[in-house]
């Protein structure tokens, strides 16, 4: 039996997040962020560390929204803190700060309808793919790297970027964007 | 051939349904091209990616600029606290007075045939040493009211540093961040409540101001002066609040830039942890180079911290009325060994916490 009746409201909401309206995301962090915080820092967690984990996690529900067939079974709540856990832990791992009583403490707490939602594997692979996206934007060097990011990751238009850069008119500007593009890319994929 | 600007288009979905057909058979015969394609779809998935995460990032900010609005200023507090004392000294005055008519009922029945105007005189008297007595009293409690920590435990908290000796202090804004009272911890363990006078959200800075108006940090002046060049390869020093006690630690400037090229910061080979967010960095001679913002830490060793001309910058915008004294340039401990040096840098660097 699907239990999606159950989260009508929700699912209501995801589909507002989607769109990117701004009130959804008012009301998923009114509803969540106290609690995700909260439950890091029983984790350890440094406030500054637990807004960061937040931030991802916001990230990960935010995609998940964008997904056509994607559909929330639980909470939007019980989502980020399910997923934010997860992250946290993984940034334990890697920073070799996971102790034993730790990794039991957070077992006992599993959300598990939540856990079944998503993928963490997938999300940490994400992560680094996105890092190493940043890290090959800053070896690119300038100007090629605010060229690359003012036009695909901030969305501003040719015209836009040609005043912002200096160029005499927008197709300078964008087969100097597309010389960027392909060295981006080899060093991306290196 | 090149066939990037179809690449895009393609990818970018803005292809007709015909440029579409005609450009996937191309691809279908062409395996160059098909892999290239695919290259491409993977870095414009990333795109995609780093899109959201700015989207997100920037939804949250707005959030939180909306709520630290919100929020009431911390003069609103001091008010009450205002408002208490005055009730406070409105019972002790009443004591005082009583006190002193029954001093005087005293001295009429003791003195009832000397003159009146002596034993107005003992009255008198003894009234003004209550009276001081009093005001004395007052301005403690006033102080204790004013410096009590709340009876909850913090939400955050970090490392920083007298930029005056008069009780103006800089630190990272993310330290004190979602907090409404925010204590400095001199190295004697004390509180001193503060409000927080400036804030610069691009560059995580926040310049914060301790209530009491008449506390120095020290009987000296601050003993290092804003110098705002950092070299590569420059060995730097650093005391900080990662735990209850101060820590000492030391390592050199390893790139002249921060993350992502970031041009306001640069980076430190130097081990940190959340709580030393806000400390000073130092160079050799200590002169300040530097805060360290290690909120943008991606590994153990590596650090960042924010230049000094950025730091510079905002001092220069803060309008105090000690604004001469703000870094003054006094550097005193240039020809100390370093044992010395952090002996005097001592009394001017602090824990920060923050309470809801």
């Amino acid at each position: 039996m699907s239990k999606t009746e159950d989260f009508l409201e929700e699912n209501i909401l995801m589909r507002s997040l989607a769109t990117g309206e701004q009130t959804a995301f008012q009301m998923v962090y009114k509803d969540s962020f106290s609690v995700v915080t909260r439950s890091l820092q029983n984790m350890t967690a440094e406030l500054f560390e637990a807004e960061d984990i937040f931030h991802s996690a916001l990230l990960v529900l935010y995609e998940k929204a964008k997904e056509p067939n994607f559909t929330l079974t639980c909470k939007i709540s019980t989502f980020l803190v399910a997923v934010s856990r997860k992250l946290w832990l993984k940034k334990l791992e890697n920073d070799k700060r996971l102790q034993q009583k730790e990794i039991d403490y957070a077992q006992l707490h599993t959300h598990d309808r939540a856990n079944e939602l998503f993928d963490i594997k997938e999300i940490n692979k994400k992560e680094i793919q996105l890092k190493k996206l940043y890290q090959a934007l800053d070896e690119l060097g300038s100007p090629c790297n605010g060229l690359i990011k003012a036009f695909y990751i901030n969305g501003k238009s040719m015209k836009e970027i040609a005043t912002l850069f200096n160029y005499t008119n927008a197709d300078n500007a964008k087969s100097q964007k597309h010389k960027c593009l392909k060295r981006l890319k080899k060093i991306f994929l290196k | 051939m090149d066939y990037i600007v179809e690449i895009e288009s393609y990818l970018r979905n803005e292809m007709t349904e015909k440029e579409k057909e005609s450009f996937e058979l191309l691809v279908a015969k062409n395996d160059d091209l098909a892999k290239e394609l695919a290259e491409y779809k993977e870095l414009f998935s990333q795109f995609q990616h780093a899109k959201n995460d700015a989207f997100v990032k920037k939804q949250i900010r707005i959030i939180q600029e909306q709520e630290s609005r919100n929020t009431k200023n911390i003069s609103g507090g001091l008010r009450k606290y205002v408002n208490k004392y005055w009730r406070t000294a409105g019972i002790a005055a009443t004591v005082a007075i009583l006190a002193s008519v029954g001093t005087y009922y005293l001295a009429e029945n003791t003195f009832a045939h000397k003159d009146e105007k002596r034993i107005l005189q003992l009255v008198n008297k003894e009234v003004r040493e209550i009276k001081t007595k009093q005001v004395r009293l007052q301005n403690d409690i006033n102080k204790v009211k004013l410096n009590a920590l709340p009876n909850y435990p913090h939400k955050g908290s970090g490392t920083a540093f007298a930029i005056s000796n008069d009780g103006y202090a800089i630190t990272n804004l993310h330290v004190i961040k979602g907090g409404k009272k925010v204590f400095l911890f001199t190295k004697d363990g004390k509180a001193h409540k503060c409000k927080i006078i400036k804030k610069d959200v691009a560059n995580d800075l926040a310049v914060l101001k301790l209530l009491d108006s008449n506390f120095t940090f020290s009987n000296k002046k601050v003993p290092y002066k804003l110098h705002t060049k950092a070299e590569l390869a420059q060995r730097i020093f650093t005391l900080g609040y990662p735990k209850n006690e101060v820590v000492y630690n030391e390592g050199y400037v390893s790139s002249l830039n921060g993350k992502n090229s970031d041009s306001t910061k640069f980076q430190l080979e130097l081990p940190s942890s959340p709580g030393v967010s806000g400390a000073p960095v130092l160079d050799e001679n200590g002169n300040l180079i530097g805060i360290i913002n290690s909120k943008q830490s991606i590994s153990k060793g590596i650090t960042y911290a924010i230049k000094s001309e950025v730091v510079k910058q905002l001092l220069d915008s803060v309008e105090t009325t000690s604004a001469s004294n703000l870094l003054m340039p006094s550097n005193s401990f240039s020809s100390k060994n370093r044992t010395a040096q952090i002996k005097s840098l001592n009394d001017f660097i602090f824990s920060v916490k923050v309470y809801k």
